[in-house]
């Protein structure tokens, strides 16, 4: 009986002396900053940085601090402290938001029975859709966002804006360049991507922009261009005020719903849009 | 010669005929949770080589002239793990200071192989189980380590083509998974009863 208790702390203590000596022996000499700005990072390791993860991008920030701006989900307060640890000043980013414009109403053109992703769909025959742009519904950039903030419903992926941190990895996944990122105060967003001609568009697509240009039309303050067949939209001068929306006789134009962004009061001009409105019901 | 023999056939034995994964069933944690891919199977599989070998022979030296001499056998598996698992923080500190670049490849597996039962399980076969000498216990400490980079690998390359598949919802993942390794299995159950 003592022996063996005798025995066991003697090897513990001998293997703990040991590892203490080799901690001493093998120390690594770390920046002790890189620790606090990895603190500080957000720790997703979602890689949209273009390093292998929130380690090696505070490693490399201490070596070129202008690279702040290349993680896109650090929030105000923390990129504030991380800028007065490299002793940097730091540019307030507006926070993101990726969109899939994509109505996915597209007519089917023919049965696809390949790998079930949306690059191999993509690639035969340009895809299985009628519309060349449209969504096809794989979820590429869902298995590929790190927050798991995109489902695919009905053949169409859709983002779940609470979860989206704006890091923009699905932008690069989507073979068909549809998801975009958008600041987060964005108004109206366009749920199409097409640039073919309105008569092309409407014998594919139930909900295609068929660039009628009624948006441009009904737009007060002159926020609507239309460039390529498609209506852009300046988001600075945007007001939200929704009559493009209503205008628009295809639903390719949707609000951004409220809960995407911070609480809105009455005076917000979001607040003059009626609550029936049939696109804020998604 | 007829030593030389011997070991060739405990070799065998351990990659094939008694697989640690698919036919003794230990270590499956690694082998479900590090098969997704084949690059880090194939790490994990080299960094489980490696401390397989030591640790055979770490337990080994222990046992014969601690425990025996002391008769207190029964004491095995607590020494096993504490001597496994500094052996491992050990290595663990001596590549981040030799070698940053085998830190980043290893850095996620090594702390995870002290808690893998493969490795305390070698440790007991080399020692209680089958009785070995030294040379015949470190053989067995290679061989089963490539017995788990086998079936390792050989996992990673089934779970890589199936992920291309379309089966049912409730299959898809996992359970798809322990229904391929259960047929793996079955496969290395053709070895046993093979003389050597």
């Amino acid at each position: 009986m003592i022996e063996e208790i005798v025995l066991l702390c003697l090897l513990g203590l001998a293997f703990g002396s040991g590892l203490e000596l080799a901690s001493r022996k093998f120390a690594v000499r770390v920046d002790e900053r890189i620790e606090k700005i990895r603190g500080l990072l957000p720790g997703l390791n979602c890689g949209a940085c273009g390093f292998g993860g929130c380690d090696d991008f505070a490693a490399a920030l201490v070596g070129g601090s202008s690279l702040i701006n290349a993680c896109k989900q650090i929030a105000p307060a923390e990129r504030r402290g991380i800028g007065g640890i490299l002793g940097i000043e730091v540019k307030e980013e507006k926070p993101e938001v990726a969109v899939v414009a994509c109505t996915g109403e597209s007519k089917v053109a023919f049965e696809y029975r390949g790998v079930k992703e949306c690059t191999a769909a993509a690639n035969l025959m340009g895809g299985f859709l009628e519309c060349k742009y449209g969504c096809l519904g794989f979820g590429d950039c869902a298995r590929a966002c790190p927050s798991g903030a995109i489902k695919v419903e009905n053949r169409r992926a859709a983002v779940d804006d609470g979860r989206c941190t704006g890091c923009g990895i699905c932008v690069n996944v989507c073979p068909r360049g549809l998801i975009k990122l958008f600041p987060r105060d964005a108004k109206v967003l366009r749920m199409c991507n097409s640039p073919e001609r309105g008569k092309i568009v409407a014998s594919v697509c139930e909900k295609g922009c068929i660039a009628c240009g009624l948006c441009e039309r009904e737009c007060s303050i002159k926020a609507i261009k239309m460039e390529n067949n498609l209506p852009v939209i300046d988001q600075e001068l945007c007001n939200g005020c929704g009559d493009c929306v209503k205008a628009c006789p295809r639903g390719v134009l949707r609000l951004l719903s409220p809960r995407d962004q911070e609480p809105i009061g009455e005076s917000s001009p979001r607040g003059r849009i009626p609550a029936g409105n049939p696109i804020n019901q998604t | 010669m007829h030593k030389m023999e011997n070991l060739l056939s405990i070799a065998i034995g351990a990659i094939l005929i008694n697989n640690i994964v698919l036919t003794k069933f230990l270590g499956l944690c690694p082998f479900f949770g590090v098969s997704t891919r084949m690059r880090n199977a194939a790490t994990m599989g080299f960094a489980v080589i490696f401390v397989m070998t030591a640790s055979s022979i770490l337990t080994w030296l222990i046992y014969e002239c601690l425990l025996i001499p002391l008769h207190i056998e029964y004491m095995r598996i607590v020494t096993f793990i504490l001597l496994i698992a500094s052996f491992v923080q050990l290595v663990e500190m001596f590549i981040r200071k030799t070698s940053p670049e085998l830190h980043r490849a290893f850095g996620i597996y090594l702390p995870l192989i002290t808690t893998n039962c493969a490795i305390l399980g070698v440790a007991l076969i080399n020692t209680t189980v089958e009785g070995y000498s030294l040379p015949a216990a470190t053989v067995n400490g290679v061989a089963t380590g490539i017995g788990f980079l086998l079936a390792l690998i050989l996992m990673a390359g089934i779970r890589e083509r199936l992920e291309l598949a379309d089966p049912p919802r409730t299959f898809s993942g996992l359970p798809l998974a322990f229904v391929s390794a259960a047929l793996l299995a079955l496969a290395f159950q053709g070895f046993s009863g093979m003389a050597i």
